[in-house]
């Protein structure tokens, strides 16, 4: 499943950006949902705020992957920074860079696409939950792949 | 889609002294960078100066940003302590991976 939404050069996009992740995520697990929401905020923030520009919100829902893309026409390249606990800015990226499992910049010829990736879980899960009541071998093996699929991701995450 | 048009964040904010004489400040609704200078120029006109204690209650704020963090960050710099009253989860882990959790006290 793929969506795509404008949005307006105005702080008020924020919050809609943010809906709009929320519902495109609807029926994710809660955490999920809302690491999404939040790195989409700080994406659709820095749009606004340093590339002065309209952008466009893109979430792709797969199987294993959920894919966020936040492109506008700014020509600066968002650079992550390290702020000390005291420095009041320069947190946007560090968040996304510490939630995401995976997240890039591509520069594009009329301005950039910052992009992150947060697997999915729901299914992982699902199959947990169903071996717990049966105990089926076939489905207590689809909980097993399910979880070292996870664990496989962690070391992107640190 | 049709666009529609933007709703902006919508955020509450309510001040009172606890028994013990600290500054709470409570929080409800989402906190962003179209809010967040509404909550600083508010922290900054808490009677008295200098705060001693102050205590930022979120059980209510439903999101919140690095936007958010940052007026946190900065009222932190002007009081004693300051400490924050039930982030929702993925404030608690932000404030973890960043490094913040030292600069609050986190209760519960």
């Amino acid at each position: 499943m793929k969506s795509t939404r404008h949005f307006h050069c105005r702080l008020e996009s924020i919050a809609d950006a943010r809906r709009f992740v929320r519902d495109r995520l609807s029926g994710q697990p809660r955490e999920t949902v809302e690491a999404a929401e939040l790195m989409s905020s700080e994406l659709a923030t820095n749009s606004v705020r340093h590339a002065v520009s309209d952008f466009e919100l893109r979430v792709h829902l797969s199987r294993d992957e959920i894919r966020v893309e936040v492109s506008d026409h700014g020509q600066g390249q968002p650079v992550p920074r390290s702020p000390t606990v005291r420095d009041q800015s320069g947190r946007g990226l560090q968040i996304v860079q510490a939630l995401a499992q995976d997240w890039g910049i591509t520069p594009s010829s009329n301005g950039k696409l910052v992009w992150f990736t947060l697997p999915v879980r729901g299914r992982a899960e699902e199959h947990e939950a169903r071996s717990t009541v049966s105990g089926g071998l076939t489905e207590l093996t689809g909980a097993k792949q399910g979880v070292q699929a996870g664990r496989a991701d962690q070391p992107q995450r640190a | 889609m049709a666009e529609l048009e933007p709703e902006p964040a919508t955020m509450q904010i309510d001040t009172h002294l606890d028994p013990m004489g600290a500054q709470v400040v409570v929080l409800s609704g989402e906190l962003d960078s179209s809010n967040a200078a509404s909550l600083q120029e508010r922290v900054a006109s808490l009677p008295p100066p200098p705060v001693r204690s102050l205590i930022f209650d979120l059980t209510g704020l439903r999101f919140m940003d690095s936007a958010g963090i940052a007026v946190l960050i900065g009222a932190a710099a002007r009081a004693s302590s300051v400490s924050l009253r039930n982030p929702s989860p993925i404030i608690r882990r932000v404030l973890e991976t960043t490094g913040l959790s030292t600069v609050f006290s986190i209760e519960p």
